[in-house]
């Protein structure tokens, strides 16, 4: 377009006086590109953040010991000539930190430096701790608490960082004196050495170990007096070092037969590590962890496979480490993460939502682009004299095309530039360069509607007739293709399983689309039909309205564009609630199985023998049984063997606890006694009702002869997806071999219960756990919250459209309605008839779209979510099954036709005050 | 009325519409005559629906013919293409119709709307012809002024500045003074005879309106989609100084010597099916068929 842009009578001028004329017009196109096109620029820029934080959470959640990337060598740095010869000369120059720990630290350093970079930026500083042989450190009065306490000596260069003393110093070298003692052979040299060591205050306290107290550990080749000289205290307790180091800050206490045992760490100072391992014997073993943290705090979802891919392959290569185990090299060794695992779960919860919310967005996007042509629609209805003037003016279709791009340019493009330029703003998130495109492509829309508006000149009366001709072949043939592609993706969706692709399908992600289209369809062709019919057999009785707004709405244009909102917001509206009924559902049952009772207490060190009595004691506790696992075990039968997990408990008591839980087998009730002499089990995945083998079980693996005499799927809160064996105790223990102490307590409880009192009194090492926490406390975590939100703010989006296209077709059809009623006005219908009409222009295509809508919303479920791993939100193990909650349903529903209604009744009041149709221009040939 | 053999001005020759809406066939022009000279005023009657406003189309180049042949300075109408089409409506014609809404754009200014064509045809020089044309027009207070704040005739007025915008060789007008009352359009018909008097435009002004076709030096009646006959208004100044009008009625006798007689004669001598002719030195008879007459009463 080359017209020239003069100050007083220039093109520029005339547009932006076109422009101003119809503001209203331009005003809704406006409004509505920056709404659809914020919606497609926000949906995955949110949708990353939440991955993003959802995969942040995850890592950070996780205990460092299982996060970080670990490797766990035989040996020690290595212990040079120096570091023995020091023992006996106190002259030479000391060994310094350097001396002693440089090579290795380096060679780790390096590992870092050949990381790639991804994993290089989320991996810390290394650490590398050599821990000695436990040292048994007895007190010299007898300690009232601890049968025996161990010490577990660790050298760690950079301990410093991690400690700030209370009291006294840092450890510094052993110091040593070799006393001459005589024996047959005339007299040996026996060291008498001091090794200082630093204990965390919690330690100290417990293992009651003053500052300078001595305790002594006898060698052969001397007596070392472990000296205590500092008591630290951790720079920061939450800091990761303390799991590697685990009980560095607090003695790891446990229960054996002859009373509790303690383990502790405490530190010896580094660059001693050589010497007190010769010290103290030399052939015992040093054990070295090297470690780098991952802190994922600035991971990024969509960095997550590539880290996964990274630390696998970091993990499948083995790194030297410049190690020594007695004076031999260690060999080159691997590093091992459960971040790995940690990721794949989110990756796997990623690729759930991901396709969830698509099939939820897909029908929106859809519509909100339906919504903008139809507001373009405004602005092109004001734009046609204008056209038709310049035209016969002698403007060339290119002239007029480049006016009405500018101005699509204007209300379109530059609205969505700056919607994804906000959003992006708003939630900055890296997404792909597709997420900008999309989101300003929309502004597409109105270009083309406006440019689609000029029609060459000299079109002549034939050539229109054959392009009608054209339309109508081609909106056949669309119908046809869009009906048979929807009905092939619906066969290749049910004929294809579960997709474990990780990938979003985009077969699973276009169906649901489909599927809407082509009900659109049905609904479009059949509804002029279905009115044709009603009207014919209303002709004889029916009142003028009926008459006239059925005739009107059966042989006039259907719009499309209200249907397809409307059909889509239903469905979508039933598709989310009965998705998340299904999600809330498989939680409840997966919690269930999860935790097995009502409450559930566990303790890592085993119940004492009057647990299940204190647990019945407790007000609110109604039955109460202890479940021993006797762990994983070989089971004999015949010539095979098997690994089964052996369950034993008061199996009648076990009974009546899970007596309401869902899924909880029924149990015969002999299953106490033995049957000669054999012990009867309730089998799950392993053997056939009858079958008599042997389980491994005892301190000595001894052979218990079992036999099955049920079978069973699963057992809440005690089977896990493994083979296992249920026996009851009193059975077991008569073949004389025992039990290990139960370390879960199941409860069936009545009202409310004190957990926190009841834990207490079981003195579990955690919180009790029910299934509704359970499911709560899933449920609020992760994706599953997030998920739930997104659906309603789709459902609420998918509302609004419908209702802006209802209100924009009405005003599309005000001038020919207008036309309509003054006909009927010159007839003698009155104001409140001539409302009626109104409501029969959109009233059965509403109740159509009502009907198709709904039963797509209840079709799709079955039909996608089949191929939606629902697991990620359920914290299952199996996927859960499609669950209606019809209330739920209806009140989805009602919530949408009730929004809808609102805001067309809105719109309908504002418009009927500010004449809309007039502000909007509609129509405007005939003024 | 000059038939000479150089090329006429507008000159239509068998022209045929055809338009075809869901399978009926409607002939609008059945082999339309026209000739009409450079710098002619010429009004064009009719009932409603003889192809009056579809001669118009054609001849402003927004419809196209069906068959026989259309020139107008020098363009032809049934070969034009798009390219040729656009510079005919930029630069050879000038509309104006009976509705201000085709003519007007209601949200340009009377000097917006003169701008427009110009806009198009990228002329410069706008603004000074602008005033020029609305002070020719007589309408150059309404300069800033949008078309719903005049009154019909500066609308109309305002429209035959638009159309002479781009300084065309043909003015076509469509009823112009279709909605207004007999004062105002008296003035509207006056601009139009001003404007053809003083800048030389050809004109032609399709009309129901006496007042515009009694003032025209030619009239010409379309009937059933031809131009059945033509009205030529001279004024001689006679011996005595005396101004005499003359009105002369003419049928319009097409290249294969087809004749169509006016109604009224037709209805007088109730001529029906055949007719008897005489060729005589000067004139052609015409004779009801009397040898059918006598049959029919035998």
């Amino acid at each position: 377009m080359k017209m020239q842009l003069t100050k007083r009578h220039g093109a520029a001028r005339i547009l932006i006086r076109q422009a101003v004329a119809s503001r209203g017009a331009g005003l809704v196109v406006i409004l509505t590109a920056l709404l659809v096109a914020g919606m497609f620029a926000l949906w995955p820029r949110v949708e990353e953040r939440l991955f993003t934080e959802n995969a942040r959470d995850a890592m950070a959640q996780s205990s460092a010991m299982m996060r970080d990337l670990v490797m766990v060598a035989a040996g020690g740095p290595p212990v040079g000539e120096q570091a023995i010869e020091a023992v006996f000369d106190s002259e030479r120059p000391a060994l310094t930190v350097d001396d002693v720990w440089g090579a290795s630290q380096e060679s780790v350093l390096e590992a870092q430096q050949d990381m790639p970079g991804l994993l290089r930026r989320v991996t810390g500083g290394p650490r590398m701790v050599a821990a000695l042989d436990p040292v048994t450190t007895p007190s010299e009065q007898p300690h009232p608490e601890f049968v025996e306490m161990n010490t577990h000596l660790l050298a760690d260069p950079d301990y410093a960082e991690s400690v700030s003393f209370v009291e006294g110093t840092a450890p510094g070298f052993p110091e040593t004196t070799a006393q001459a003692e005589p024996d047959e052979h005339g007299s040996v040299t026996k060291l008498d050495v001091t090794v200082e060591i630093a204990l965390s205050a919690g330690v100290a306290q417990r293992y009651a170990w003053q500052i300078g107290e001595a305790r002594t550990v006898y060698t052969p080749q001397a007596e070392v007096h472990l000296e205590l000289t500092g008591v630290f205290e951790a720079v920061d307790p939450d800091d990761g070092y303390w799991l590697h180091v685990s009980s560095a800050l607090e003695p790891l206490v446990a229960l054996t037969d002859p009373g509790l045992v303690a383990d502790a760490h405490g530190f010896i100072s580094p660059e001693a590590i050589g010497t007190v391992w010769w010290i103290l014997g030399g052939g015992s073993t040093q054990v070295t962890r090297v470690w780098f943290p991952i802190d994922a705090s600035t991971l990024h979802a969509n960095e997550v496979p590539a880290l996964i891919a990274e630390l696998r392959a970091f993990n499948a290569a083995a790194h030297p480490m410049l190690l020594e185990a007695n004076h031999v090299s260690v060999p080159a060794s691997r590093f091992a993460t459960g971040s790995i695992d940690i990721l794949e779960n989110v990756r796997a919860e990623r690729d759930s939502a991901v396709a969830l919310t698509a099939m939820v967005v897909v029908g929106p996007a859809a519509v909100g682009l339906a919504v903008l042509a139809l507001a373009s629609k405004l602005v092109v209805g004001r734009r046609r004299r204008m056209i038709a003037t310049m035209s016969a003016r002698g403007a060339s279709a290119g002239q007029l095309r480049a006016v009405l791009a500018v101005e699509g340019v204007l209300l379109g493009l530059v609205p969505t530039v700056a919607a994804t330029v906000a959003a992006a703003r708003l939630v900055d998130e890296p997404v792909g360069r597709g997420w900008w495109l999309v989101p300003i492509a929309v502004g597409l829309v109105p270009i083309a509607m406006f440019v689609g508006a000029v029609r060459p000149a000299g079109t002549t009366a034939r050539r229109f007739a054959a392009a009608a001709r054209l339309r109508g072949w081609v909106r056949r043939t669309t119908d046809v293709l869009v009906v048979g592609c929807a009905a092939v993706a619906v066969i290749l969706l049910r004929r294809r399983g579960l997709d474990s692709g990780t990938d979003v399908d985009p077969l699973l992600v276009a169906t649901p689309l489909l599927v809407m289209v082509a009900a659109c369809i049905v609904v479009l062709r059949v509804y002029p039909l279905a009115l044709r019919v009603l009207a014919r057999s209303l002709e004889p009785s029916a009142g003028t309205v009926t008459f006239v707004g059925s005739v009107r709405s059966g042989r006039e244009r259907v719009a499309a564009v209200p249907v397809l909102a409307l059909v889509a917001g239903l469905a979508i509206a039933v598709f989310t609630s009965v998705l998340l009924t299904t999600i809330e559902r498989g939680a409840e049952s997966a919690a269930w199985a999860d935790v097995g009772a009502d409450v559930r207490a566990s303790s890592a060190r085993g119940f004492a023998d009057d647990a299940v009595e204190s647990a019945l004691g407790f007000a609110g506790v109604d039955d109460a049984v202890a479940v021993t696992d006797a762990g994983t075990t070989d089971l004999f039968h015949g010539t095979t063997t098997t690994k089964v997990r052996v369950l034993a408990a008061d199996t009648s008591a076990l009974a009546s606890v899970q007596a309401d839980v869902p899924g909880a087998p029924p149990l015969p009730a002999d299953l106490s006694e033995l049957r000669d002499g054999v012990v009867p089990a309730v089998a799950g995945g392993v053997g056939a009702v009858g079958i008599v083998g042997e389980v491994v079980a005892g301190r000595h693996d001894e052979r218990v002869p079992v036999t099955v005499v049920q079978r069973a799927s699963g057992l809440p809160g005690l089977s896990q997806g493994e083979p296992w064996l249920l026996v009851d105790v009193s059975a077991w223990e008569n073949t004389g071999i025992s039990l290990e102490r139960p370390r879960i307590v199941l409860m069936r409880t009545s009202g409310e219960v004190d957990q926190a009192a009841l834990a207490a009194t079981l003195n579990t090492n955690g919180p009790l756990v029910s299934p509704p926490e359970h499911v709560e406390r899933f449920q609020n975590s992760g994706l599953a919250g997030d998920i739930r939100v997104a659906f309603m703010v789709s459902v609420a989006f998918a509302g609004l459209l419908a209702a802006a296209s209802i209100t924009l077709t009405l005003i599309l059809g005000a001038p020919a309605r207008g036309r309509l009623l003054s006909v009927l006005r010159t007839l003698g219908i009155t104001g409140r008839q001539a409302q009626g009409l109104v409501a029969w222009e959109m009233g059965p295509v509403a109740l159509l779209a009502l009907l198709f809508g709904v039963g797509l919303g209840a079709a799709v479920p079955g039909l996608v979510l089949s191929g939606v791993d629902l697991r990620p939100f359920t914290g299952g193990r199996e996927q859960p099954g499609v669950e209606f909650d019809y209330g739920l349903v209806a009140a989805a529903v009602g919530a949408f036709i009730v929004l809808v209604a609102v805001v067309v009744g809105v719109a309908a009041t504002i418009s009927g005050r500010l004449r809309l149709g007039e502000v909007l221009r509609v129509g405007e040939d005939g003024a | 009325m000059t038939v000479t053999g150089e090329r006429a001005h507008i000159e239509c020759e068998d022209l045929v519409r055809i338009f075809t809406a869901k399978g009926v066939e409607v002939q609008a022009l059945q082999g339309l005559n026209l000739r009409v000279d450079r710098s002619d005023l010429v009004a064009i009657v009719g009932a409603s629906g003889s192809g009056k406003s579809t001669l118009l189309n054609i001849l402003s180049g927004l419809d196209t013919p069906s068959a026989g042949s259309a020139r107008v300075a020098g363009h032809d109408l049934l070969s034009m293409r798009r390219r040729e089409r656009a510079r005919y409506q930029r630069h050879v014609v000038g509309f104006v119709w009976q509705q201000t809404a085709r003519n007007l754009l209601p949200y340009l200014t009377a000097a917006e709307n003169v701008a427009l064509p110009m806009v198009i045809a990228r002329r410069s020089g706008r603004s000074e012809r602008v005033d020029h044309l609305l002070d020719v027009l007589g309408v150059s207070h309404t300069k800033d002024r949008r078309p719903a704040e005049l009154s019909g005739g500066e609308q109309q007025r305002i429209s035959i500045a638009v159309a002479l915008a781009n300084e065309p060789e043909v003015i076509l007008a469509d009823e112009p003074t279709g909605e207004l009352d007999e004062q105002t359009s008296g003035n509207v018909f006056e601009a139009i005879r001003h404007v053809n008097v003083e800048l030389g435009v050809t004109v032609v002004v399709v009309t129901h309106d006496p007042l515009v076709s009694e003032h025209v030096r030619r009239t010409v009646q379309i009937r059933d989609g031809r131009t059945s006959t033509e009205v030529v208004r001279r004024s001689e100044v006679d011996e005595h100084g005396a101004e005499q009008h003359h009105v002369e009625e003419f049928a319009v006798l097409d290249r294969v010597g087809r004749l169509q007689l006016p109604d009224d004669f037709v209805r007088a001598l109730d001529l029906r099916e055949r007719v008897r002719l005489r060729l005589e030195q000067d004139h052609v008879g015409i004779w009801p068929d009397g040898s059918r007459r006598n049959g029919d009463d035998g």
